[in-house]
């Protein structure tokens, strides 16, 4: 073999090597995470870690048994989802706006809304929530949430809507429509899959969210990151529950986010290469 | 921009006799024409006025706040205090350690994930079989669950039955204590923050590799450059302006750090990992401290606004061409 080639090769298999390293530690945790909700008890503590186990789902039945997981996993739902129809219905006009008119201000605004540290909000958001007696209800969860999904409906579709041409909605005018009809008709319908993908993003962030919810919720109102968060204080640790109950978070906005993957980075990016 | 708001009232202008059109033809079409010419301030009305309630409103209430000595309780009148609670903050050393814990966090998490996103942008670049899944499992940390995933880290970075230690044993290096020890806990915490956010930093500056013409490249490699200033004197460069963007997008959620903090170590051991961010929450929400807290928490504001201005200004800098 010539000299060169045998470079190239070593070249090629060290390549593959780091990708495999490097996919390996991002993988890591969840593989971590998954074998761990399967092994029965007696594995779990084994050091050296056991690969080789009789796979079992009692993890997952102990759950939704010793803890009302359903109502979290429920209280999760509602309310990352108003958070983001709600955040999207104020959202998408302004991006609309700030697409059409180029209203520097606004895109000023939100991206110092995107900078500013929750925690200093979460003492007035507390002592309001008080006042108006709302602790441990729906309403300050879905208001405070408004504060990241408004700005990633603005942000991610003000892209999308600059990529639809004047012209198309310039011809609806002519035709008759008024602005808001063209753009509900025309501009609103071309721009769904990046209202999708925006949607799936901030729902992630929404259902992720963790400070506002250990703050602002009780209860009656606990989200899953609460709840889960909870398995770690308590006396004894459940590793196995916990892995479980970790498992159930993360797998929905995991398969969510598969689908949008394509936009992740341009929402996460969002209004910073402007 | 393609449409400014210039060439808009022209077009308004030039589309007059469809507006009289529809002013004739349709019942409440005066309406919609007045709707029409106020569009550029209705449409982000609802937002600002919900920026209003939940910032506005809130940043004038934690200013108040914070020059009172607030109780929890409703019931009790809050006592003024004038810039006490500031005082009292700058002169606690406990601030300090913060602050400069704060620092060090964010230096090691961003400039770790800075050199570790520059390799892996570097190594995904080129094509390969399964570069699809490789990009996968780089989504992946950005989109799981934070606090479920600190907790699987807590459960591998165990000093005993811990993956990461059983990994190191298996290369002969000596066990670690990880988040449980006061000397190695930034670290520890880095590594996690780096595990969730690499990613971004890799997919960012493959962004930018992408738009460095081969033809560049491969003219200077003719003309006998090495790999190495390749490297420096082309690719580095050309990818600079996203670097240096992904480098900004990563300090301030960096210095505002919460969720694995919170959950692997609370602050601890010994408040070795207590952040601003963290000492913040824990005066208020642990301890009840409500206008020392809030004074903290404007203070914060504050040192990320003036960040974010210096790194506004040298972003601006960068992708000014």
């Amino acid at each position: 073999m010539k000299p060169g080639r045998l470079k190239r090769w070593i070249h090629l298999i060290l390549h593959r090597l780091a990708v495999l390293l490097v996919t390996a530690f991002f993988l890591l945790p969840f593989f971590i995470m998954i074998t761990n909700a399967l092994k029965p008890e007696l594995y779990i503590n084994a050091s050296p870690p056991v690969f080789i186990f009789p796979p079992t789902f009692r993890h997952f039945a102990e759950v939704f048994r010793r803890y009302p997981f359903l109502s979290y996993m429920l209280n999760s739902a509602v309310i990352s989802c108003t958070a983001t129809l709600l955040g999207f219905l104020i959202g998408i006009p302004a991006a609309y706006a700030i697409a059409r008119y180029a209203l520097r201000r606004l895109v000023t605004l939100i991206l110092v809304v995107r900078m500013i540290p929750y925690v200093s909000l979460l003492i007035p958001w507390y002592l309001m929530a008080q006042r108006a007696e709302m602790v441990d209800t729906y309403a300050p969860m879905v208001l405070t949430h408004l504060v990241f999904t408004i700005p990633y409906a603005a942000m991610i579709l003000v892209g999308f809507f600059e990529d639809i041409p004047v012209a198309l909605e310039e011809a609806a005018w002519i035709d008759g429509c008024s602005r808001v009809e063209a753009f509900v008709r025309i501009a609103l319908p071309l721009t769904v899959p990046g209202i999708v993908a925006a949607g799936i993003i901030a729902f992630t962030y929404s259902w992720n969210n963790f400070l506002f919810a250990l703050v602002l919720t009780g209860a009656n109102t606990k989200t899953l990151p609460v709840a889960v968060y909870g398995f770690l204080t308590s006396d004894q640790v459940d590793w196995g529950g916990l892995s479980a109950a970790a498992t159930l978070i993360t797998a929905p906005v995991l398969v969510f986010v598969f689908f949008a993957q394509r936009y992740l980075i341009r929402g996460l990016v969002a209004g910073a290469v402007k | 921009m393609s449409a400014s708001r210039q060439d808009l009232p022209a077009i308004a202008e030039s589309g007059g006799i469809s507006r009289n059109r529809i002013q004739r033809g349709r019942p409440g079409a005066a309406w919609t024409a007045v709707l029409d010419r106020r569009l550029h301030w209705l449409f982000p009305l609802p937002t600002l006025l919900t920026f209003l309630l939940i910032l506005g409103f809130p940043i004038l209430y934690v200013l108040l706040v914070s020059l009172h000595d607030w109780p929890i309780s409703p019931t009790i009148p809050a006592h003024f205090l004038g810039l006490g609670n500031y005082v009292a903050a700058l002169a606690n050393p406990r601030f300090w350690t913060s602050f400069w814990i704060t620092a060090y966090f964010t230096s090691l998490a961003v400039g770790g994930e800075l050199v570790f996103g520059f390799a892996i942008a570097l190594l995904i670049q080129r094509e390969f079989w399964g570069r699809g899944l490789v990009r996968v499992a780089l989504i992946m940390p950005m989109a799981a669950t934070p606090v479920a995933m600190s907790l699987i880290w807590n459960m591998m970075m165990e000093p005993t039955i811990g993956m990461l230690n059983y990994l190191l044993s298996l290369v002969g290096a000596p066990p670690l204590l990880w988040a449980s020890d006061p000397g190695s806990v930034i670290p520890a915490l880095a590594l996690i923050d780096a595990w969730f956010w690499t990613p971004f930093m890799a997919l960012i500056i493959a962004a930018g590799l992408q738009t460095v013409p081969d033809e560049i490249l491969e003219s200077a490699r003719l003309d006998g450059a090495t790999p190495l200033s390749l490297f420096r004197f082309i690719t580095l460069p050309l990818v600079r302006p996203h670097v240096v963007m992904a480098l900004i997008l990563r300090v301030i959620p960096a210095l505002k750090t919460f969720d694995h903090i919170f959950v692997i170590t609370g602050g601890g051991p010994m408040r070795a990992s207590e952040t601003l961010n963290l000492y913040t929450f824990l005066e208020g929400f642990e301890f009840f401290h409500m206008g020392y807290s809030s004074a903290l928490a404007v203070m914060l504001t504050l040192i990320i606004l003036v960040v974010s201005a210096f790194l506004a200004r040298l972003r601006a800098r960068e992708w000014s061409y």
